[in-house]
């Protein structure tokens, strides 16, 4: 099993995606501009398919 | 161009928020009831779930404003999509891990399911959602900039409850992530309480 060296090792990721869906949210609530509220929106998803690429450690050695 | 949804739809992306607010709920609860916490895979889908959501929560708060445009209404469909997909991944991803026969799975079971295969389907109906909605827009869109005045309480509801359930997410990994960099594979107790403990 090899763990994948990201740049998420020193980073509390999830506290950190978690404060983005709040803060991409508040801006929906304030009425903030489109663009804003969609990179806001896609640096969240972008941060967690980065996560999810950290938890996947290993191949699922399946074999049918 | 503003538009105004016809009602049936500005109530069924009310009905969407609500239902994941529902999953997302029942997901507290077996986390606080059962003491059964959550996984980095199971916390994965559960950003992905808010993720999605936010695209109807997003359609919902312009059309009571009366400032919603052809171009947002799809733009919030498609953020609805993207986050479904990227959930979709990460449920099928627990799925295989635990697919081989004798695997028990990662905690219990509802109706026969673990959640992550539950939250495959919400995804799966999240993008049959979408994509309905936006093969129907012809019929279901108008032109127009008629706000509902006042706007429906069930709607502000609606909008606070959905609100609510991001911040208590955030909230929650603050004590379930604690000083940590990431998730432990197999969480066991509240980081941020053992680590004040000074355990």
């Amino acid at each position: 099993m090899t763990v994948h060296q990201t740049g998420f090792k020193n980073k509390p990721m999830d506290i950190i995606i978690l404060f983005l869906l709040v803060v991409t949210g508040g801006l929906m609530l304030r009425g903030a501009s489109r663009g804003l509220i969609i990179a806001s929106w896609f640096l969240t998803a972008v941060l967690i398919a980065g996560l999810f690429n950290h938890h996947v450690t290993s191949g699922l050695n399946l074999s049918f | 161009m503003k538009i105004v949804l016809s009602r049936p739809v500005y109530w069924f992306l009310h009905l969407w928020v609500l239902a994941y607010c529902g999953v997302l709920l029942a997901a507290f609860a077996l986390q606080f009831g059962l003491g059964e916490l959550p996984c980095p895979l199971c916390m994965l889908q559960r950003y992905c779930m808010l993720l999605s959501t936010l695209g109807p929560f997003w359609i919902i708060l312009q059309a009571d404003r009366g400032q919603l445009t052809p171009q947002s209404y799809q733009q919030g469909l498609g953020l609805a999509a993207l986050g479904a997909l990227l959930g979709a991944i990460t449920s099928t991803r627990q799925i295989l891990l635990h697919i081989l026969p004798g695997d028990p799975g990662y905690g219990s079971a509802m109706f026969h399911l673990h959640l992550y295969s539950w939250a495959l389907v919400t995804f799966f109906v999240t993008l049959i959602a979408t994509a309905a909605l936006s093969i129907l827009a012809p019929a279901t869109v108008s032109e127009g900039t008629s706000a509902p005045n006042p706007v429906p309480l069930m709607s502000k509801l609606t909008v606070a409850l959905f609100f609510l359930t991001i911040a208590a997410n955030a909230f929650m990994i603050v004590f379930l992530e604690g000083f940590s960099w990431v998730l432990p594979d197999d969480p066991t107790d509240y980081h941020l309480i053992e680590q004040i403990r000074g355990g």
